[in-house]
């Protein structure tokens, strides 16, 4: 049986003419005590036979003509974007990027209780700054870790306080 | 006369010789290419799929990319073992393609047998009925069989390619090309038994 697994490992190649004469002569032998191994082969062949008379089919008659079309769209696609940049990959994980980017930008914008600025007070304009020596807002640090400017309404000052000023003192933390 | 010498001449330029031409500017050498190739192409990827439209559709594709990537074509390889690989490739990646969809299908709860192409006309009306389903259940064989049997098999069996071009095809060794023919047409041997119960014994 171990022999039997052995010549028909070789099947296709004796079908195909891939063997060597010793190897083949083996397999002849082989075939004349075993009709188990004799028969598996007589199949083989019968498949093999009929794959190769399996019909062909042909291409359409307008095959070359819609090829041409394609070949057109796609060429005046690429005047416009280059080939390189025609792969969906790409625009699709620069899209991604700037979704990821605005969405994070969103989330962290919404951490801020916005209810306890004042809608159009120039002080309500909220920046991360580390710490705010100046100007008449109060540097707070918010649930996030992030320090807000809300407005002193114990100050008159308040609406008078720019933009430029807080932007002065960002940044050290 | 001249012409007729013009035309040996052009019978007996290579496929390597066109795409060389077609990378330097010749459309005509590509024109060329794809008359010499659609057909073979057309037959080994519509074995591969069952579907004549998305083999087609592939063939086209595969067309299309070697008009696109012809400078990556060097001439280390032959030309048919490239446009082969390129149209296996988007053969196989179809069937991935078919497989995913088939996951999320309606289609999957329902009992739905799987269509019959329309039968080649061009083989002739008067064709036996009985040739035609035989040659359906071979194809439909054919498909149930793993891709890398699947491949194999119709690259060596239908196509007629030498275990070396297949090799060369697949990029895999020679002895697993081997392997997996036989055990590509030992797999066939279940599911077409009909085809050698009633052939006469002895007949090899």
């Amino acid at each position: 049986m171990m022999d039997c697994d052995k010549f028909r490992s070789n099947f296709s190649s004796y079908l195909d003419g891939e063997l060597s004469t010793e190897q083949r002569k083996a397999l002849d032998t082989h075939f004349t005590v075993c009709p188990s191994c004799q028969e598996i082969f007589r199949q083989m062949r019968i498949i093999q036979q009929s794959l190769k008379q399996l019909p062909q089919i042909s291409s359409s008659p307008d095959f070359e003509q819609r090829l041409r079309q394609q070949i057109f769209n796609s060429e005046k696609r690429a005047q416009i974007i280059p080939f390189q940049f025609q792969n969906w990959k790409l625009p699709a994980m620069g899209s991604a990027i700037v979704l990821a980017t605005l969405g994070l930008f969103f989330v962290f914008n919404n951490t801020t209780d916005t209810s306890q600025i004042p809608v159009n007070s120039p002080a309500s304009t909220q920046i991360s700054v580390g710490k705010s020596s100046t100007g008449g807002g109060q540097a707070l640090p918010s649930q996030s870790g992030k320090t807000t400017l809300i407005p002193d309404s114990s100050r008159n000052d308040t609406s008078g306080i720019k933009q430029e000023g807080f932007l002065q003192v960002g940044g050290n933390q | 006369m001249i012409t007729k010498v013009k035309d040996r001449k052009k019978a007996t330029v290579t496929d390597e010789q066109l795409i060389a031409r077609f990378q330097q500017g010749d459309v005509q050498a590509f024109d060329i290419l794809v008359r010499r190739y659609k057909d073979q192409l057309l037959n080994f990827v519509y074995r591969f799929v069952g579907n004549r439209t998305d083999a087609e559709d592939i063939v086209q594709e595969t067309f299309l990319r070697v008009y696109k990537n012809k400078h990556y074509y060097k001439e280390i390889a032959k030309f048919s073992t490239w446009v082969y690989t390129i149209a296996g490739n988007l053969a196989k990646t179809e069937l991935r393609r078919r497989k995913r969809h088939k996951i999320f299908s309606v289609s999957n709860f329902v009992n739905e047998e799987r269509d019959f192409d329309i039968p080649d006309k061009e083989h002739g009306p008067d064709r036996k009925v009985d040739s035609t389903i035989q040659e359906d259940i071979i194809q439909k064989a054919i498909e149930k069989l793993p891709a890398k049997f699947k491949e194999v098999i119709i690259l060596r069996d239908i196509q007629g390619f030498a275990y070396e071009e297949i090799s060369q095809i697949l990029n895999i060794p020679l002895g697993t090309v081997k392997s997996r023919v036989n055990r590509g047409r030992l797999k066939l041997q279940e599911d077409l038994k009909f085809l050698y119960e009633n052939e006469p014994k002895g007949a090899n």
